[in-house]
């Protein structure tokens, strides 16, 4: 039997009985749509999260202090005192630690700014790049970048602005600057930082490298505390305080995000705050429910479907059986019919989720030029659920494990169905329906 | 020229828990260009013995020899490939498929037989329609068709492949008597033209087409009676 002969009795079966069809893509297409839009909801959702957040780290304060002068406690008590602060947690301080600005300036392709040493964590540098080799000898090793583009002074003397070849330092002694201090470190090894974690070729000096040498040197070590400001107005005032407190070390108090969003924030409050957090929990909470209640439906309805209309063509396959059709061909028949179906109601489905999301755009639309006036009608359908990106916002992954399961579903449910009917005795499925 | 025999055939179904012994013993032996009537009660056990010729049934015990080959041995595929070549079966319930349009019922046994090619396909329903005078019924569906005429479709259909056998179930059982002669003269002239013609039917009209008739009773088969 040829393929275009299945597919043709696949497809006269659904056209002549147009009515039932259609009802099993209307069903199949409203199974699918439910997904489509949960899915969608739970993708704001997410999103609509993120941008709470950076709306709470735009009010975050990071603040360096010594903590040999003050403990934990004594500076949270400290600034308690000060109005307008909340939320005061303690940052885990061993992994992180910098030494900024101390470097003579350097030059990149494209922009002008300082080497940074900075202390980094054990996964970035990886301990299987250096091993133990840190704690031995007298020298302190590090592994440097690839391609460095400095004119900083060392041991190893490099003065022009070009890019040098960090390969060409292995087994080299360098030294680092720090003020006044100077560190030898013997480079055992380079690495891309561009391309290991998209960062610039900065140079990397292990974290424990610099805890040694700050441990010889007796030198001071700070800790640091953020601290979350309520109203992003009342930055100011809370820098100010802290500064009068004298607490500070080293560094200067620094948001967590950058100088642009900082910006934008006293505009982006007010709109992630139509929503907070208790009610964004009950939203989720409805949307799990919501979720779970449509995947089950889907499942189930999916499964009768199948078993269903394999029953009722229990007559058209003993016909098929009685004219010497194979079980496999009939099975192929069958398969080829319902999947069919679903394809159609998957497509119904898309093309559904397509018209209403052109609705809630434009409804949407309408509501932010009434309502809503300052900033740039796309900033905030950016902000608010991505409107005018929904079909592209939706998790494509997750849609594709949808339609997926219900395939293999439907495949299972009618191949088992199918094939327990052929077990029977053709006269078995010919008598039923005299 | 096809020659069917069966041997110590016996069935049983079991309903609940009683036993029914469909086919006791049956012992018979059918030929090619003649055509064969099998009478008797309701329940009887006629339409038992039909299905299993026609390979739709498996009996309990004993055999069924196509030209002296066990056929009643045959695996599924082997014998849908026999029923699609060697049977043509009619049933009482014209059983066409309600989807499909009277000259592509017909078709539907051709799709599955390699010895046609696309145009052989039409060129056979086209001849078929016309031996059976339903030519202009081609593009109706069964719905639309009186029951002589639907019967006439499912003897078509039946012939589709050209088989050897032609095992018909009552085929007149819900014709009135004017289709009941012109299905019981066609069943005639194509045992005439060669097939193997075997027909269930409490009518006692068949007696006047059928070469030699059966008497089925509770199961036995009784002795040639004409
Ligand atoms: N699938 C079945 N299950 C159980 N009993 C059956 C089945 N088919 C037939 N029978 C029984 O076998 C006997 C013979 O049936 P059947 O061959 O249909 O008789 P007939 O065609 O002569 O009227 C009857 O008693 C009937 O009830
Ligand atoms: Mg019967």
């Amino acid at each position: 039997m040829k393929k275009k002969d299945y597919f043709w009795l696949a497809y006269y079966k659904i056209k002549r009985n147009k009515f039932k069809s259609l009802v099993v893509i209307l069903v199949i297409s409203i199974i699918f749509f439910g997904g489509l839009v949960s899915n969608l909801i739970e993708t704001s959702l997410n999103k609509y999260q993120e941008s709470l957040q950076i709306n709470v780290a735009c009010r975050q304060l990071e603040i360096d202090y010594n903590n040999k002068q003050y403990t934990e406690e004594e500076i949270i008590d400290k600034i308690g005192t000060i109005s307008h602060a909340n939320n005061i947690e303690q940052i885990i301080n061993s992994s992180y630690m910098n030494l900024y600005g101390n470097c003579d300036e350097f030059i990149t392709e494209e922009n002008t700014g300082y080497v940074e040493i900075e202390g980094t964590t054990n996964e970035i540098i990886g301990n299987e790049l250096i091993g133990e080799k840190f704690h031995e000898g007298i020298l302190n090793e590090v592994i440097i970048p690839k391609k460095i583009y400095a004119t900083w002074n060392m041991e190893y003397e490099i003065y022009d602005t070009e890019c040098i070849n960090g390969e060409n330092l292995v087994g080299e002694n360098i030294t680092i600057r720090d003020g006044e201090e100077k560190y030898i470190f013997k480079v055992i090894g380079t690495y891309d930082a561009e391309k290991i974690y998209n960062a610039p070729n900065v140079l990397y000096v292990h974290n424990n490298t610099i805890k040694n040498i700050k441990d010889s040197k007796n030198q001071e070590k700070s800790s640091s505390v953020v601290v979350t400001v309520d109203e992003v107005e009342n930055i100011e005032t809370v820098w100010t305080e802290i500064k009068e407190l004298g607490i500070v070390w080293r560094q200067l108090i620094q948001t967590l995000v950058d100088k642009q969003i900082e910006e934008e924030a006293p505009i982006r409050k007010n709109i992630y705050t139509l929503i907070n957090r208790t009610t964004m929990n009950k939203i989720e909470g409805i949307i799990e429910v919501m979720k779970i209640v449509t995947y089950f439906l889907s499942i189930s309805i999916i499964f009768l479907i199948s078993i269903q209309k394999v029953i009722e063509d229990k007559k058209e396959i003993g016909i098929y059986r009685a004219i010497g059709y194979t079980n496999n061909q009939i099975l192929r028949i069958k398969q080829l019919e319902i999947l069919l179906l679903l394809f159609l109601g998957i497509i119904l489905s898309i093309f559904l989720f397509i018209i209403l999301n052109g609705i809630a755009e434009w409804g949407i639309n309408d509501y932010i030029n009434k309502e809503v006036s300052g900033i740039t009608q796309r900033e905030i359908q950016k902000m608010l659920y991505n409107v005018s990106q929904i079909p592209k916002k939706i998790d494509f992954i997750k849609c594709f494990y949808i339609v997926g399961i219900s395939i293999i579903i439907i495949g299972v449910t009618t191949t088992i169905t199918i094939k327990r009917i052929l077990r029977k005795e053709i006269l078995n499925s010919l008598k039923y329906c005299r | 020229m096809v020659k069917i025999r069966v041997e110590n055939a016996w069935k049983e179904y079991k309903k609940k828990s009683e036993i029914v012994q469909a086919l006791k013993n049956v012992n018979v032996e059918f030929e090619a260009g003649k055509i064969y009537a099998i009478i008797g009660r309701s329940g009887s056990g006629k339409s038992t013995l039909l299905y299993n010729i026609g390979l739709m049934d498996t009996l309990t015990k004993g055999s069924i020899y196509f030209n002296e080959k066990n056929v009643s041995q045959l695996n599924d595929k082997e014998k849908s490939r026999l029923r699609m070549k060697e049977i043509g079966f009619i049933f009482q319930g014209f059983n066409l498929n309600k989807n499909l349009k009277v000259n592509e019922n017909i078709l539907l046994p051709m799709f599955i037989n390699e010895k046609y090619t696309k145009e052989k396909r039409k060129e056979k329903v086209r001849a078929l329609l016309e031996m059976l005078d339903i030519g202009d019924k081609a593009n109706r569906f069964p719905r639309e068709l009186s029951g002589g005429e639907e019967q006439r479709v499912a003897i078509a259909r039946a012939l589709a492949n050209e088989p050897e056998v032609i095992l018909a179930d009552e085929p007149t059982g819900n014709l009135d008597e004017e289709n009941e002669k012109i299905i019981f003269e066609i069943l005639k002239k194509l045992s005439l033209g060669g097939k193997c013609v075997i027909v269930v039917s409490h009518n006692p009209e068949i007696k006047e087409y059928a070469d030699k008739i059966f008497e089925m009773n509770n199961g036995e088969l009784s002795k040639n009676l004409y």
